[in-house]
């Protein structure tokens, strides 16, 4: 199923490409998505992952508008059509 | 009604009745929000760009703002230089269960990236140890005892705002 990735992180990052669109398997998370993203962008899944594991407080995942934290956070699991946007915390005002 | 003050770092969009009359447009089909319901409910789309794009999109969204089809909007005037960002941010505002009507005027204006966060995760990270905080003290080069002075004052200013749940909110100082 396809999905559409777009990493709006605003300089805080350097990466290789800012907009993907992945073709996943049914069940995936958004814990391998962070994997599928770092093999396009070396670093991104250790830059946004924090110690525990979790997403880092430093930045803001969202999947189609809602921050992933208060859905099911890493075990979230995604759909065909979901629209993936990544943004650093200091840029939610 | 756009309002550009050149002492605020921020330009805001509002309805000419909240210049001109009070009008609170933290509300809920007329009913204004209280402390608690704000920190509920109350939240906005964030949109990113260059100081131009911004600009552009508030002058458009100027007539949905005046029909209360949105409730308010605010940018920034320039980057923030403590921040390190290299786009300006605009917050457009509503209550939770109005956006997706206002997402709709968005889309409808070419905004494509999606990204709600609540009033609440923003106050959080103005508090102490909150990343936008520490992160403007970091970006300011304060000493330790400046930083903990404007980190008290944070935490102060918080606790005054919401102490009564059931008070009509009367907004953040900007």
């Amino acid at each position: 199923m396809n999905i559409n990735i777009r990493l709006n992180l605003l300089g805080v990052l350097d990466l290789k490409q800012n907009e993907l669109d992945l073709d996943i398997a049914a069940e995936t998370t958004v814990e391998t998505l962070l994997e599928l993203i770092d093999r396009h962008n070396p670093g991104f899944r250790a830059a946004l992952t924090g110690e525990d594991g979790t997403i880092s407080r430093q930045f803001v995942f969202f999947i189609n508008g809602r921050n992933v934290m208060q859905l099911e956070g890493m075990k979230t699991v995604l759909a065909a059509g979901d629209a993936i946007n990544v943004i650093p915390a200091i840029a939610g005002g | 009604m756009i309002i550009d003050r050149p002492e605020s770092h921020f330009i805001f969009v509002f309805p000419s009745e909240h210049v001109e009359y009070g009008y609170n447009y933290i509300n809920l089909r007329g009913e204004p929000l209280t402390n608690k319901q704000y920190l509920e409910h109350w939240g906005k789309w964030l949109v990113f760009g260059n100081r131009g794009e911004v600009e552009a999109l508030a002058k458009k969204l100027d007539p949905f703002v005046e029909e209360h089809r949105v409730p308010a909007v605010k940018y920034d005037r320039k980057l923030i230089t403590e921040f390190q960002l290299n786009r300006c941010v605009m917050c457009v505002y509503c209550h939770y269960y109005q956006r997706d009507d206002v997402w709709e005027v968005l889309a409808e204006l070419g905004v494509k990236d999606k990204a709600w966060m609540f009033e609440r995760e923003t106050l959080e990270k103005w508090m102490p140890g909150g990343v936008n905080l520490e992160k403007w003290i970091q970006g300011r080069n304060m000493d330790a005892e400046q930083a903990e002075r404007v980190r008290e004052g944070a935490r102060e200013r918080f606790r005054k705002m919401f102490a009564d749940d059931d008070a009509i909110f009367t907004g953040v100082d900007q």
